[in-house]
């Protein structure tokens, strides 16, 4: 009956194995859809990019190659040149890692702490309940855009402070799906009988409890996923990057968007990757939510 | 929250223009090179005739000029001896005029309100006024407005920009001699007074005249449109002035009608659309479309430059031979293709580029990365990491840092570049960052001087002149060449000065990127200029430009 503790799920371990069956069974369910194949390429494609992009870079993403502005073509480039001269080809291949290490991480930290204070809401069902719900309720009162925000604007652009701030609003918003998901599974009789066997509390919340619940976890963590990357290239696009000229996706939609009527290259690749990221990110979380509704089964057979 | 900040990166005068600090660019309008005293002297009244009326065809009458300019605010104000944001600066020029004018080659000439300014002696001066000419109300501006006008400049509790430019002027006792004739004694000799007087903080406003509160018929002036309606942050509207004195036929439109406009997208957009006739700041960006699409573009080498400022106080700065490496770093011609899209001039950092006394002879500072080591290396910061604080306020002002910094790798130095909000970085800290990035709108090298590179400089953002060794002597040599009557000997002093700056000082100054404005193509008399400030000084305030 009870599992190992799976790490929170992400979006991108879709296509590796998770040691929990359940959370197995549903995205082998799930691929069978189109929409989460679709989205799988997408993340992975952009994921491939972040990654093996700087490799692929014909020249360094602040390397002066040709006037600004410059059009596809001059002087050897793929897609023109940016703002200050530079390769926009090589600066988008660079560009993609920054944005999605901070979205995955800042993400990941957002669901521990939310499944953390979901799972133990459920659970004791007394006091603490009332306490941890309506205080992640007030931070939900806020807009996550806006608490960011704030908070880079109080301590700096710096990226421990954004990755925490994007945790923090993410964790209540996570905190909710958790403890809706789990109060049904804590009322079943399962969990009573591992409370007679005199199991540790902390294994029945992480060992019982969660893996009961991973369906809709997983749903959530895309979700979740889509609005970090959106923050994070939102604040980038406001300038409130650490280096005003690095590769970012967001930083370059922000300093390319006023040639977009002669040059719109340098906006318009970070522009399509984001978007790509986005809706893929979301089409996996969507394939994940029918697969565990069944809606799967039907189309499937 | 920063985002205002950001936004204004292609719009030189855009948020940061709210902060105080900033004001300093606008403060003295119509500045200039500097030019003999005497000589001004010697080229006696004469008709004065438009300048600046270079695209063929004879002007024709009629027409509502629209112009849209960016950095306004709520804000904005109207005063014809004071201006904060660059709309300000554009309604000023539509009213009020100044006692001698400058060309569009930076000269003075004197078709102004003066006929002639004589210099009687190294502490006196006297004013001849033009006779005639009429403010909008009718009366005659006379000898009496003159000195209310240097009066009103000259008292601190007006708050006036200008007022530090008066600290050399013995404003109580100036004198009326006749109606048309105003004797300005000097404290101390000032050869940079001509050019004052030559500056749009210093026009001519009526006696008792006060600023715009409400009532449009209290802006009177003398110049070619009247005001019709102001509403501060958003558009104002002028009356062609039927007394104006000039007898040419000017100005030529009916009226000019001013409108703020948040961004230069939306500006530029209005200019395609036809919404406007003209606007200022194209960004590079949107130079190619606009000419595709048949706007005309205007670019002017008007001296506008942006500075990498390095205190000399402080380390690593403080050792001359940092100063001299950093200087060494830069790739002038790449810097001026990255940032300005090779639209400008090669700077030597040396400031005042118009300046009939920019020292032209210094040799061009060229890179040369094995020097920089070597001198990085004798002053034992073989691998150094510096600070470099900018803030999105002029165009440039970012992305000269951004490439500073990629341009500093070569050499072993790491260049952290801080985008701070505008707010931040004008705040507290101000004037005393390390490294950091700042604009000016050009002055006249001896105005210059006190603003920038003397120790009590309101804005001396590079701790000029050292206390001590090479180049300490700078202020005296300054003092020299204000109380020198003698035009070739001034140069020569202020020859010294810049010499002394350019081998000892903190401002490395890598080009002179051009000022771009655009208009539509039935606009006519707008030409390339050497005015501080956009198209030609809006063309010489309205008054040299027309519809075909």
């Amino acid at each position: 009956m009870s599992q190992t503790v799976a790490a929170p799920p992400l979006p991108e371990s879709a296509d590796t194995k998770a040691p929990s069956g359940r959370s197995s069974t549903l995205l082998a369910r799930s691929l069978r859809l189109w929409r989460s194949r679709i989205g799988v390429a997408a993340v992975a494609l952009l994921v491939a990019i972040a990654v093996f992009g700087p490799l692929l870079a014909p020249s360094a993403p602040d390397k002066f190659v040709a006037l600004p502005n410059s059009l596809p073509g001059t002087s050897g480039t793929v897609f023109g040149t940016d703002y200050l001269g530079q390769d926009v080809w090589s600066r988008f291949l660079t560009g993609g890692g920054e944005i999605l290490v901070l979205a995955v991480v800042s993400t990941a930290i957002g669901l521990v702490l939310g499944v953390a204070i979901g799972l133990i809401s459920a659970y004791s069902r007394n006091a603490w309940d009332d306490v941890l719900m309506r205080g992640m309720d007030v931070l939900m009162a806020f807009p996550q855009i806006m608490l960011v925000l704030v908070a880079v604007s109080l301590v700096g652009p710096e990226t421990w402070i954004i990755v925490l701030a994007i945790a923090l609003t993410t964790a209540p918003r996570v905190a909710r799906v958790a403890r809706g998901a789990a109060q049904p599974v804590v009322e079943r009789d399962f969990i009573g009988a591992t409370q007679a066997m005199g199991m540790s509390r902390l294994r029945i919340l992480f060992g019982e409890l969660l893996p009961n619940i991973l369906g809709p976890l997983m749903v959530e963590a895309s979700l979740r996923l889509t609005y970090s990357i959106g923050i994070i290239a939102t604040l980038a696009f406001l300038g409130l990057s650490g280096n005003p000229n690095s590769p970012n996706w967001g930083t370059m939609i922000q300093q390319n968007q006023t040639a977009l009527a002669t040059q719109p290259w340098g906006a318009l690749l970070p522009i399509i990757a984001i978007a790509l990221l986005t809706v893929g990110s979301g089409l996996i979380g969507d394939g994940i939510a029918r697969a565990a509704a069944g809606i799967d089964r039907e189309r499937a057979a | 929250m920063t985002a205002n900040e950001n936004s204004g990166r292609n719009q030189e005068k855009n948020g940061p223009w709210s902060n105080p600090y900033l004001t300093r660019r606008t403060w003295l309008a119509g500045a200039g090179g500097l030019l003999v005293a005497t000589s001004i002297a010697a080229c006696s009244g004469g008709a004065p005739s438009p300048s600046g009326l270079s695209t063929g065809g004879k002007p024709v009458r009629g027409g509502n000029f629209r112009l849209g300019v960016t950095g306004g605010g709520s804000k904005d104000i109207m005063d014809g001896q004071n201006a904060i944001t660059l709309p300000d600066i554009s309604r000023r020029l539509t009213a009020w005029e100044t006692l001698l004018n400058r060309d569009d080659n930076y000269q003075i000439q004197n078709d102004g309100l003066a006929e002639r300014v004589d210099s009687d002696s190294p502490t006196q001066y006297t004013i001849h006024l033009r006779q005639g000419v009429q403010f909008h109300d009718g009366k005659e501006m006379t000898a009496e407005d003159v000195i209310y006008s240097l009066q009103r400049v000259g008292d601190k509790s007006n708050a006036l920009n200008a007022y530090v430019m008066t600290a050399s002027m013995d404003i109580a006792n100036i004198q009326q001699l006749d109606k048309y004739t105003v004797r300005l004694p000097l404290k101390t000799p000032d050869s940079a007074l001509l050019e004052k007087l030559a500056n749009v903080a210093f026009s001519i406003v009526p006696t008792g005249y006060k600023p715009f509160s409400g009532d449009p018929s209290t802006q009177i002036g003398t110049g070619p449109y009247k005001l019709k309606s102001f509403t501060p942050g958003q558009q104002s509207v002028h009356e062609r002035n039927p007394n104006y004195w000039r007898g040419d036929g000017s100005p030529w439109f009916d009226q000019v009608t001013i409108s703020n406009f948040a961004d230069s997208t939306a500006q530029v957009n209005a200019l395609l659309g036809g919404q406007i006739d003209a606007m200022t700041d194209v960004p590079q960006a949107q130079i190619a479309s606009l000419e595709s699409r048949g706007s005309r573009i205007v670019s002017s080498q008007n001296g506008f430059w942006l500075g990498l400022c390095m205190n000399i106080d402080v380390a690593p700065f403080d050792d001359e031979r940092v100063r001299q490496a950093f200087r060494l770093i830069v790739d002038r011609q790449a810097m001026l293709d990255q940032v300005a899209s090779g639209r400008g001039k090669i700077g030597n950092d040396l400031y005042s580029l118009n300046d009939p006394a920019y020292n032209a002879d210094l040799p061009q500072r060229q890179r040369d990365i094995s020097q920089a080591k070597a001198l990085l290396k004798a002053a034992g910061h073989e691998s150094l990491t510096v600070d470099l604080n900018t803030t999105n306020g002029a165009a440039g002002q970012v992305s000269i840092a951004t490439v500073f910094a990629q341009q500093a790798k070569e050499a072993g130095v790491t260049v952290n570049v801080k985008n701070l909000p505008g707010s931040t970085f004008y705040g507290e800290d101000f004037l005393k960052y390390p490294f950091s990035v700042d604009f000016w709108t050009p002055f006249p090298y001896m105005l210059q001087v006190p603003l920038s590179s003397l120790r009590d400089g309101l804005y001396n953002e590079t701790h000029w002149p050292p206390r001590e060794g090479a180049g300490s002597n700078f202020a005296d040599l300054y003092s020299q060449a204000l109380a020198e009557t003698n035009t070739e000997k001034r140069i020569e002093i202020e020859g010294q000065m810049q010499k002394a700056e350019y081998e000892q000082g903190g401002y490395i100054i890598p080009f002179f990127p051009d000022k771009i404005d655009g208009h539509a193509a039935n606009v006519q008399g707008f030409s390339p200029s050497k005015l501080e400030y956009n198209l030609g000084n809006f063309g010489h305030g309205f008054r040299n430009i027309w519809f075909a």
